[in-house]
């Protein structure tokens, strides 16, 4: 059989086969293995207490947030420690169970239990404010810096660098307190619309983190879209589950806090998503690549096994890209052994 | 020797030390009902407990003290966020109320408590609340 028969017997069988490969395969070929490139700490001064939250600047020096420490570990792009910025404390430049980190504009944004503190990336001390509420989520951009935090029904507040409140938008989820019994009513609006902010140039991008629920918003406020992350299971469970049954307090004090995601990221006209373990075990992959126009995810990118995802505790996600243009992703989680931050590509 | 025991168990005393304070503050908040609330931080979950719009009327004098380093952007956004009514005041802690909250907050674990003293109309410490 010579060459041409071979290739239109092969075309044939594509024709006749290709009916049969179900969506579930070709969503399979949009999955990406990643393999690790780099973990830190790899410097004797750097010992993580609590699993960090990281930040990036331009020259891909980490900022790493250690709670427990009350500091900022500042790491250049290979791991070594540059300086330790914030101490404990509560006066000019101090930072009291700090947690939620991002970098713009050459600014160090931090929130921590009272305030929000900025310091130039050179870990000098440049303003602190206070909010008020209790913080879900910061997004930084040139002149203003976005919170979200439930006041008085509105969800994302925009504040100047010096603390003045400019305006407030977006609405909370509404909810029949009565079937939760023995929560407060605060606190169940804070479990419920926990998400993360992300800037995205002309866009303010806010994605809850129970739901997958995707707003899209101008600078202003003004509400652009609304879109659901592609539903699944674990987005229906938890509707049914928060919205409709409700839940009891025991006494214990634990709230069955189902998150879909930990953490998100906005890069380059793409929004990536890091999945909570019970997430990512649901489906075998740990981040989502979604595009920016169709907010439906393009990419699926896999970074463990079940076995490893059941061990480890994810909290925060940087994607950058190194001078080939390949995407890098660091992630900092708890591997049931170290807190570490870990580069995959 | 137990004349300076005394002292110095008066002087670390918080209710002693409050009331001396709140007679410094003048006969307009001994008259009728005052709530004092030391604000250190308000951003935490247990926020709830001092229930100030339950406790808003105008048959107490509302006096919250903040931290020193309050800067006014700060105190506009306190008022805002808690419907805070205008004729309720907000101050920054002079040195002499710091001292005092320090000495009310005193517990092992160092933990800064905001409080709220409810005060009757002979200056009298009714009830003293942490949160």
């Amino acid at each position: 059989m010579n060459m041409r028969c071979r290739a239109f017997l092969g075309l044939i069988c594509l024709f006749f086969l290709a009916p049969l490969l179900t969506s579930q395969d070709v969503e399979k070929a949009l999955v990406h293995r990643l393999n690790l490139a780099l973990s830190f700490p790899r410097d004797e001064n750097v010992f993580f207490q609590t699993t960090p939250f990281i930040a990036l600047d331009n020259e891909r020096n980490i900022y790493a947030v250690d709670n427990r420490q009350h500091v900022i570990f500042k790491l250049d792009s290979n791991g070594k420690f540059i300086s330790k910025i914030g101490r404990k404390g509560q006066g000019p430049g101090d930072l009291e169970w700090p947690w939620l980190i991002s970098v713009w504009n050459k600014a160090i944004f931090v929130a921590d239990n009272t305030s929000i503190s900025i310091f130039d990336l050179q870990g000098n001390f440049r303003n602190k404010f206070r909010t008020f509420h209790p913080l879900i989520s910061l997004a930084p951009t040139d002149d203003k810096i976005f919170f979200a935090q439930i006041e008085n029904g509105k969800i994302i507040h925009a504040y100047d660098y010096n603390g003045n409140k400019l305006y407030s938008f977006g609405n909370k989820y509404s909810v029949d307190y009565v079937i939760y019994r023995g929560w407060s009513n605060g606190a169940i609006d804070n479990w419920l619309n926990a998400g993360k902010l992300l800037y995205a140039g002309s866009r303010i991008y806010f994605i809850t983190s129970l739901f997958g629920d995707i707003f899209a918003y101008d600078l202003k406020g003004n509400l652009i879209s609304q879109k659901r992350m592609e539903t699944n299971e674990f987005i229906e469970k938890n509707r049914a589950l928060y919205f409709k049954k409700g839940m009891v307090n025991k006494g214990d004090g634990a709230f069955f806090h189902n998150k879909l995601f930990e953490d998100a990221y906005y890069y380059q006209g793409k929004i990536f998503v890091l999945l909570s373990s019970p997430a990512g075990n649901s489906c075998g992959e740990d981040i989502w690549q979604l595009d920016e126009k169709t907010l439906k995810i393009e990419k699926r990118y896999v970074l463990f096994n079940k076995t490893q995802r059941d061990k480890n505790w994810l909290r925060s996600l940087v994607v950058t890209s190194d001078h080939t243009g390949n995407n890098l992703f660091y992630v900092s989680l708890y591997d049931s052994k170290d807190f570490v931050i870990n580069i995959y590509k | 020797m137990a004349v300076v025991f005394y002292y110095f168990a008066k002087i670390n005393n918080c209710i002693y030390l409050l009331e001396k304070q709140i007679r410094k503050l003048g006969p307009q908040y001994t008259e009728i009902g005052t709530l004092l609330y030391f604000i250190n931080e308000v951003n935490t979950l247990c926020r709830p407990c001092a229930k100030y719009e339950q406790l808003k009327n105008d048959y107490f004098r509302v006096l919250f003290l903040v931290k020193k380093d309050y800067s006014d952007h700060d105190i506009e956004n306190f008022a805002h966020s808690f419907k805070i009514l205008p004729h309720h005041e907000i101050q920054r802690m002079t040195d002499a109320w710091e001292h005092v909250y320090k000495v009310c907050n005193s517990n092992r674990r160092g933990i800064n408590y905001n409080f709220l003293i409810i005060i009757d109309d002979k200056g009298k410490i009714i009830e003293i609340r942490r949160f």
